[in-house]
Formats: C-alpha cells, sequence, structure tokens
C-alpha cells in the first residue's frame, strides 16, 4: 500500500475511533471502601479525619474533667470549619460525619447549629399559634452549648514532573464558650503522592 | 485512493465548520444583550470531541452572563478536569497534527485561557457570597501557574489581573502578608509586560506595605506613583466598599492567514498561520458614581494583548511545526506521482493543501478586556449609578444600579458585561 493511503487510512482510523461512545457501567461497592479516582479529598478522607478526631476529643482529659466537675456531659455545638485548602471541599459532608460520630459516643450531649435552630424556632412560633395546650413546646427551653468546636482544612501541594504530593492538614478546636478557652486541639494530616502519566 | 481522500477531507472539514458557525449566533444574541438565548443556542450543539473545553468555557461564561453563577462554576470545574487530563500528551493526536493540521489535536487552552477559567470562577463565588472558595480558587491560580511554567520552561504568559484579583481576595479575608505578595506580583508582572500599573494597585502597594511596615519598599512606591494620599488598612475596615468590574466587548478571534514559504532547502511551501483580529470597543471606559463621589475606571486586564503575546510567543515552534508538516504532504504528493501517476499526486496535493488549515480555536466569549474601580464608601445605604463613555468621551448609556446598602468592611462587587453591536 502507499505510504499516503495508509496515512489516510490513520486518519479515518483516528476520526473513527473519536466518534465510539463507551457504554456506562454500574457497580455498587460498600461505601466504606477505599476508592482514590483523582486524588483529590474525597469520602475517605472525610471519614477517616472525622473519626480519628473524634475519636481524639473524646480519649482527652478534659471530658472526664467536665464529666466530674459538672456530673453531666458536655454540650458542644459545631461551629465554622473554614476551608483554606487548593481544592473545593464539601465541608457539610465532614462535619455530619463528625457530628455523627460525636453524638453516637453517648459522651457528649449536641445542640443544633445556627441554621437548623432558626427552623426550629419558626416551627416553636408555629407551635403557638396552632398546637394544642398538651402537645405545645414554649420558647426559652433551648439547651445552651457549653463547647465550640471550630476548625480548618489546610494543604500544601508540591508538585514537578509529573509526580504531585498533596499535604493535608486539618486542626480543630474545642472552645469554652463561658470562658474562651481552648480545652482541645486535634490535628490530623494526610499526605498523598500521585504519579501521573505523560502521555494519554 | 479517492475514497481514502474524500474521507480524509469529510473528517477534517466536519469538525471546524460548525463550532465557528454556531458562534456567529452566540455572537449576535450577545450584542443584543440576551445572553440566556446565546446559553440555548449554544447548547444546540454541545461538542464532545477536540473541541469539549471550549464547549464547555463557553458554557461556563454565557451561564455566568445569564447570572447562573453556580451553574457556571459547576461547568468551570467540569473544564478543569478536563484541562488536567489534556496536559497529558495524546502521540495519536500528535500524529494527526503532523500529518493533517492543528484541529486535530483537543484544543487544551492558552496559558492565559487557563488562568482565566480561575479569574471568573473566583468571581463567580465572590457573587455568590462564598469568599472561602474564592480563596480556593485564588490558591488554584498559583497552583496552575507553577505547573504552567514547568511545561513551558517558565515561559508561560501570565495575567496580571489573576494575581491582582488573588491579592484583593486575601485582602478581603485579612490575610495582608499573602495580598502584598500577590499585589507584588501583580506589580511586576504589568511591569515586565510594559502595561500601565492600575490606579488601585497603586494604591494597594502603597496602604499594604505602610502597614506591613516595609519602610524601604514604601519609599520606593512614593517615588515612583505619584499618590498624594491613600487611605489606611484601618480607614478602609470602617467603610464599606463598592468593587465593579465591566467585562467589555470579545476576546480577539483568530483568522486564517496563507503565507509562502521556504524551507531549508528552498522548496516553496504554502502554510496557513493564524492571526489574531480584535472586536470593536463599546466604550472607552466608565464612571461609577455613588451619591457625592465618583470614580473612572481602568484596564486592569486585556485579554486582546494577551492573546497576541501568548501567539508572538508561540509563533516560532508554530512555524516549525507548520513547515515540517507541509515537508511531510509534499513528500506525500511525490511518492504517490511515482507510484500511482500523475492524478494520484495531484490528488494527495490538493488534500494536503484542503486539509491544510490553521487552528483558529479560541475562548471567544472571554471579554476583550476588563474595566475595573474601586471606590471606598461609609457604611450605609447608597444609590449606585454608572456612566459609560465612548470613544468620544461623552457618556453614551447610563445604568442605574440602585440602592445598595454596605456594611462595615464589607465589600459589594457589581459586575456588568458590554458587548458592542455585532458586526461581521
Amino acid at each position: 500500500m502507499h505510504k499516503v493511503m495508509k496515512l489516510s487510512l490513520v486518519g479515518c482510523l483516528l476520526f473513527g475511533l473519536a466518534g465510539c461512545a463507551g457504554k456506562t457501567t454500574v457497580t455498587r461497592v460498600d461505601t466504606d471502601s477505599v476508592q482514590d479516582l483523582s486524588g483529590n479529598w474525597n469520602d475517605t478522607d472525610s471519614r477517616l479525619v472525622s473519626s480519628r478526631l473524634v475519636n481524639d476529643m473524646l480519649s482527652r482529659k478534659w471530658l472526664t474533667k467536665y464529666q466530674v466537675k459538672h456530673g453531666k456531659n458536655p454540650v458542644v455545638i459545631v461551629g465554622q470549619v473554614r476551608n483554606l485548602s487548593h481544592e473545593h471541599i464539601n465541608i457539610r459532608t465532614f462535619i455530619a460525619d463528625m457530628e455523627r460520630e460525636l453524638i453516637n459516643s453517648g459522651e457528649v450531649e449536641f445542640v443544633a447549629s445556627k441554621v437548623e435552630r432558626n427552623e426550629i424556632r419558626d416551627e416553636r412560633a408555629d407551635q403557638t399559634d396552632n398546637a394544642s395546650m398538651d402537645t405545645r413546646h414554649v420558647s426559652g427551653e433551648e439547651t445552651g452549648a457549653d463547647f465550640m468546636l471550630k476548625g480548618q482544612i489546610n494543604t500544601i501541594f508540591d508538585a514537578a514532573a509529573g509526580t504531585q504530593v498533596k499535604y493535608y492538614q486539618i486542626d480543630l478546636t474545642l472552645i469554652s464558650l463561658k470562658d474562651n478557652r481552648k480545652v482541645w486541639l486535634g490535628q490530623k494530616k494526610i499526605k498523598k503522592l500521585l504519579e501521573k502519566s505523560r502521555y494519554r | 485512493m479517492k475514497k481514502f481522500v474524500v474521507c480524509l477531507l469529510l473528517a477534517v472539514l466536519s469538525g471546524c465548520a460548525s463550532y465557528s458557525q454556531s458562534f456567529q449566533k452566540v455572537e449576535l444574541l450577545l450584542s443584543q444583550q440576551k445572553p440566556e438565548l446565546a446559553l440555548q443556542e449554544l447548547e444546540k450543539n454541545p461538542s464532545t470531541g477536540n473541541n469539549e473545553l471550549l464547549y464547555l468555557l463557553d458554557k461556563a461564561m454565557l451561564q455566568r452572563m445569564s447570572g447562573l453563577y453556580k451553574a457556571s462554576n459547576t461547568s468551570f470545574e467540569q473544564a478543569k478536569v478536563l484541562m488536567d487530563k489534556l496536559e497529558a500528551t495524546s502521540m495519536v493526536e500528535q500524529l494527526g497534527a503532523l500529518t493533517i493540521n492543528d484541529s486535530t489535536m483537543s484544543y487544551e487552552g492558552e496559558d492565559y485561557e487557563q488562568i482565566a477559567v480561575h479569574i471568573y470562577a473566583a468571581l463567580n463565588y465572590i457573587e455568590l457570597g462564598l469568599w472561602d472558595e474564592a480563596r480556593v480558587e485564588a490558591l488554584q491560580i498559583d497552583e496552575r501557574l507553577k505547573r504552567l511554567k514547568e511545561k513551558r520552561d517558565g515561559k508561560a504568559i501570565e495575567d496580571p489581573f489573576a494575581r491582582y484579583l488573588t491579592g484583593f481576595i486575601f485582602e478581603q479575608g485579612g490575610e495582608y502578608s499573602d495580598a502584598m505578595i500577590a499585589y507584588r506580583d501583580s506589580y511586576q508582572i504589568y511591569q515586565r509586560y510594559k502595561q500601565p500599573i492600575p490606579l488601585f494597585l497603586q494604591q494597594d502597594l502603597l496602604r499594604l506595605s505602610k502597614y506591613l511596615d516595609l519602610k524601604q519598599e514604601y519609599k520606593t512606591y512614593i517615588k515612583q506613583f505619584a499618590i498624594k494620599a491613600v487611605s489606611s488598612v484601618r480607614q478602609l475596615q470602617q467603610q464599606g466598599e463598592i468593587v465593579l468590574l465591566i467585562h467589555q466587548s470579545l476576546a480577539p478571534i483568530k483568522r486564517s492567514q496563507e503565507l509562502l514559504v521556504y524551507s531549508d532547502t528552498g522548496v516553496p511551501l504554502r502554510i496557513s498561520m493564524p492571526v489574531y483580529q480584535s472586536r470593536p470597543n463599546y466604550i472607552r471606559n466608565a464612571r461609577l458614581v455613588v451619591g457625592e463621589s465618583s470614580v473612572t475606571t481602568v484596564v486592569v486586564d486585556s485579554f486582546d494583548k494577551l492573546a497576541r503575546l501568548s501567539l508572538k510567543t508561540h509563533r516560532t515552534a508554530i512555524v516549525a511545526r507548520l513547515i515540517a508538516r507541509a515537508l511531510i504532504k509534499k513528500q506525500a504528493a511525490h511518492q504517490a506521482e511515482d507510484k500511482g501517476g500523475a492524478l494520484a499526486g495531484l490528488l494527495v496535493d490538493v488534500a494536503g493543501m484542503v486539509t491544510e488549515t490553521a487552528d483558529t480555536r479560541s475562548w471567544l466569549t472571554l471579554p476583550k478586556n476588563i474595566h475595573f474601580a474601586r471606590l471606598p464608601v461609609s457604611a450605609g445605604t447608597h444609590h449606585i449609578i454608572l456612566e459609560l463613555i465612548g470613544a468620544a468621551g461623552h457618556v453614551i448609556q447610563t445604568v442605574d444600579f440602585g440602592d445598595v446598602t454596605l456594611k462595615q468592611s464589607e465589600k459589594v462587587v457589581l459586575e456588568k458585561s458590554f458587548i458592542a453591536p455585532y458586526s461581521q
């Protein structure tokens, strides 16, 4: 065959192939399984960090001290967790993971966040007008939080010639609402090494 | 033989015609200030092949022009994933580029276009009031630039406004030293590209170098800039600030220019070079009027200039590739003639010429340039008016933004796009 014809054939094949569409396949997997696709922050990181940090928080002295002194579990609220990283991280799932770990531990009481509170207050106001006397809940009986949990996610990225290092540092602080004392500091670090192919 | 040539021609022609044709309608609708209809028009022909990135970029831009900031960022995120993927070289596409034309390669975006993705994503987040997310984009600008510099051996085209915006986002978050670094970078890029230093950047550099006690640097700026007084960080914190961005006209469009060049051995070769054609201006500048005070906008970013600079930088490499390809095609025609006779040779030569088109793809919905202004105002409610000034220096249009209420240290960012009447 002529060289030219070969070339044309390659050209045609390229365009032909470009048009082919792959079939989508779906496989269900366990939500606890680790799947790293892009190397970005994912559900595994969120779950791992929240459970480690919460376990650390609940195993420290501030908790037993509080329980002994007051004879009850401390009441905690989750404040702002800031994303100061290089990625758009879904902070809400991270907060939800933490809340779940905390509530299920049974060691601390938990109160609703600012947004949730407003919704509940609206509902209570509505009850005052519409609910019967014996099922009605009145305002002014909310439980105030003793501590606020705040935090931030920071990253350092470095890359050279197809290799990338992603370093995440998650810092959480538990602050006493009574006197602004920081009673606990938690830190979790994650380091990922990514190798990218130079050809596709 | 004929079949192959026809097949080759069809394959090549089908790809490029549809993109520019559909864009004419988009441009017409934009000039009529109907971004929603332009978006619908674009979505009629979603590109998936080599032009997928362009489609996503145009879509994101039209979405933000239509006020769909969240959807726009979803498109930008898709574009970012694709840009990352296209960073790797495809051998198949390289072969296509060497034998057919450059349009057979996936469009991966010029340096300035890749950075612009983050600029506009950050502005979308600011419009949504999500400053932390805008900060993520600011960090990504830095990250993307690092990668581009590595890829281009340090010769990446930098966008001074990208750095400025980064500084602005850091300053809003009270991260003054980071803001200073970004403003300084921006200043150096404007200088390197011999562009005027925007007045607002001069003020920011003075304000922050004073606040951070960088005495020597402050003195240098005082000497360089003819500014008498600048509000301090504290004064600015006690006030609100109105920030205006006008995205004017559209980025330049690439046209194909036929050139006759000679190879090292003196063989005459016909090549098609892309050249930029600028779009018309709509305004000269604008005036932001808030009660008694007013401020005139300055150009902080010119995609027109960046595009031309980018083409100039890559010109040598493009010409080298075009000559190599022309030689390969010439060689193929000779061989066809030797083996298949004069007709075969002619056919292959014609096929080579017809497929030889310049790569005229670029992100066309980017603006020609960005006009910018910052005006500190007292906390409270203000009536805001924008006066657009035409080429002759007269007000050609007035836009009423209505009443805007600001708190102390709050920044209200106002954005408008103006695209000149459509002309072919």
